[in-house]
């Protein structure tokens, strides 16, 4: 029985590949490095709330900057399915290996809006169009003074001023 | 003065880190102990810091080879703990890749225990036939392990209708593979002769030692949790629990290749029954409360628990991988046996030490009654 099956076995090809000498091929809804398509991404950061490894981070300083690193990425495709831009997509490319660090880091850059406030970051340009997008269509509902606080100042400084606003109301 | 010899952390049988300690007595073992708490991963505590989908990516790492088990098991304690009711597609869905995984694992097994008795040529063969159900997952979820199929109210990836004839006719082709081997287990003199009478693992043992999964079947303990306790969509579909009481390796071999058959035609039923619908339930909102959830891993019962307390991040999560419990029970296995028999009555048991090392072992070292008397033999005599 197990000789005539090594007898088959040696007319046939070998079982294994010769990888990496001929390229292996990846089934369909493999899950590979991750792209960022740039012209999409509005900077809004979904991608690194919900990565589970924190392969990508946001950084706030100068500008709003997004860093993917690759040799902490799970591939859990986590990413492609909060980004409602299709800014980021898993390829069928998974040799990242490489000696150079900075090769395994892709980052995005994204102009800031400034708080008028304290200094502090709103959000990146783009998002803050789309967010005037969206609000356009219920702007009715809501008093001018708040649209207006809304693109001029961060989360932080609008919790403060509407305090503010309450207690004048309270005590005047 | 009887012989100690330590083996390990990295030992024979599996490439992991453990600790064994057998007390000789010319070749014959008379005590054991097994120290596996060399590995502390943390990965309770970090659970607490990541929100519940984050969670199910970080357990799926728990086991390379339980990669759907554990975070399975997690989202059922959550679903249990927030309420939510899965869809009866995403039950299927999970059901298929449960059975997907033990058919994977049992062949992966036997590979190993061929390995531990020399029998190379077993190895290959048995780890080539892996390669196809290999490529079924790859094919269902896109990769070969860490499927990531699971998310807290379902599956994350349909199959698609046009691939089941396909998985249908490669599960067939399966069924003539495991007789082979069935056969070759079974029949052949020289795997008889390692096999039979080895590593005896007592009902009265296991009941004591409260063992799970094939190593408790085959001492004759009748536990199995899909059964027992059904979850996904066990209750839908009819299968067998194959029960040995003989206790040795050749038992816990034949328990595993019997389950083979039963997988196969568990996943023939699940592939041709699978309803149509939604595989995502929605989720409103995160209430307060607590859930469990128990799963038949290949080796055995897995238990997740989770405490909700209304926020994004769970409060506290257990896991209870069945490999602590069954560890214990290489002790009486060990005991009785000479040294040549250590790496397969260790591979008997499909130990997974990296489920076992994150929580703080018990300390181990009980004598029997019987060692005593051994002792005692050696004191009056030595």
């Amino acid at each position: 029985m197990f000789a005539l099956e090594a007898l088959k076995m040696l007319l046939k090809k070998p079982f294994t590949w010769k990888y990496p000498f001929e390229p292996i091929e990846v089934p369909e809804g493999f899950r590979g490095k991750p792209e960022y398509d740039e012209e999409n991404c509005i900077g809004c950061g979904a991608c690194a709330a919900v990565c589970p490894a924190e392969a990508i981070t946001v950084t706030e300083d100068a500008k709003v900057v997004l860093t993917l690193s690759y040799a902490d990425c799970t591939f859990c495709a986590d990413c492609e399915k909060a980004c409602q831009w299709d800014a980021i997509t898993l390829s069928k490319e998974f040799e990242l290996a490489t000696l150079d660090k900075s090769q395994a880091i892709v980052q995005i850059e994204r102009e800031k809006n400034v708080c008028e406030g304290c200094g502090g970051t709103i959000s990146a340009v783009e998002q803050m169009d789309w967010i005037k997008e969206e609000i356009s269509e219920i702007k009715d509902n809501i008093p001018a003074d708040d649209l207006e606080a809304i693109t001029k100042l961060c989360p932080e400084c609008r919790r403060d001023k509407a305090a503010e606003n309450i207690i004048s109301e309270v005590y005047s | 003065m009887a012989l100690k010899i330590p083996i390990g952390p990295q030992h024979p049988a599996l490439k992991e880190p453990t600790n064994f300690s057998v007390e000789l007595d010319g070749e014959e073992i008379v005590d054991a102990y097994v120290k596996p708490n060399y590995n502390h991963r943390g990965m309770e505590r970090l659970a607490e810091e990541k929100t519940y989908p984050q969670v199910l990516v970080l357990y799926e790492r728990i086991c390379g080879i339980c990669s759907q088990i554990h975070p399975q098991c997690f989202a059922q304690a959550t679903e249990d703990a927030l309420g939510i009711e899965v869809p009866e597609r995403a039950n299927y869905i999970r059901t298929i890749m449960c059975e997907l995984e033990r058919v994977h694992s049992h062949l992966l097994w036997a590979g190993v225990g061929a390995h531990e008795l020399g029998f190379d040529t077993g190895l290959m063969y048995l780890w080539r036939d892996r390669e196809a159900v290999m490529d079924i997952l790859e094919m269902i979820s896109g990769n070969r392990v860490n499927y990531k199929m699971n998310t807290i109210g379902g599956v994350r990836r349909d199959i698609d209708e046009r691939k089941i004839p396909m998985l249908l006719e490669a599960l067939d082709a399966y069924v003539p593979q495991v007789d082979l081997y069935a056969n070759a287990f079974t029949k052949d003199p020289t795997l008889r002769a390692r096999l039979e009478g080895s590593g005896i693992l007592t009902r009265k043992e296991a009941d004591e030692l409260c063992v799970a999964g094939p190593t408790a079947r085959a001492s004759g303990r009748d536990v199995e949790v899909r059964r027992d306790d059904p979850y996904a969509a066990y209750e839908e579909v009819d299968f067998e629990v194959p029960v040995v009481d003989d206790g040795d390796i050749m038992a816990r071999a034949v328990v595993r290749l019997l389950e083979l058959y039963q997988s196969i035609n568990i996943l023939k039923q699940a592939l041709k029954n699978i309803p149509e619908g939604p595989i995502q339930a929605d989720i409103d909102e995160i209430p307060e409360g607590e859930g469990v959830g128990r799963i038949e891993a290949p080796r055995g019962e897995v238990i997740h628990y989770v405490r909700s307390d209304g926020s994004w991040y769970p409060e506290r999560t257990k896991v209870r991988a069945p490999s602590y419990v069954n560890i214990p029970a290489l002790i009486p296995m060990l005991i009785g046996d000479t040294v040549a028999e250590i790496p397969i009555t260790v591979a008997s048991i499909d130990p997974c030490w990296s489920c076992t090392a994150r929580v703080a072992i018990v300390d181990t070292n009980k004598k029997t009654e019987k060692i005593m008397t051994f002792e005692e033999i050696r004191s009056h005599y030595g």
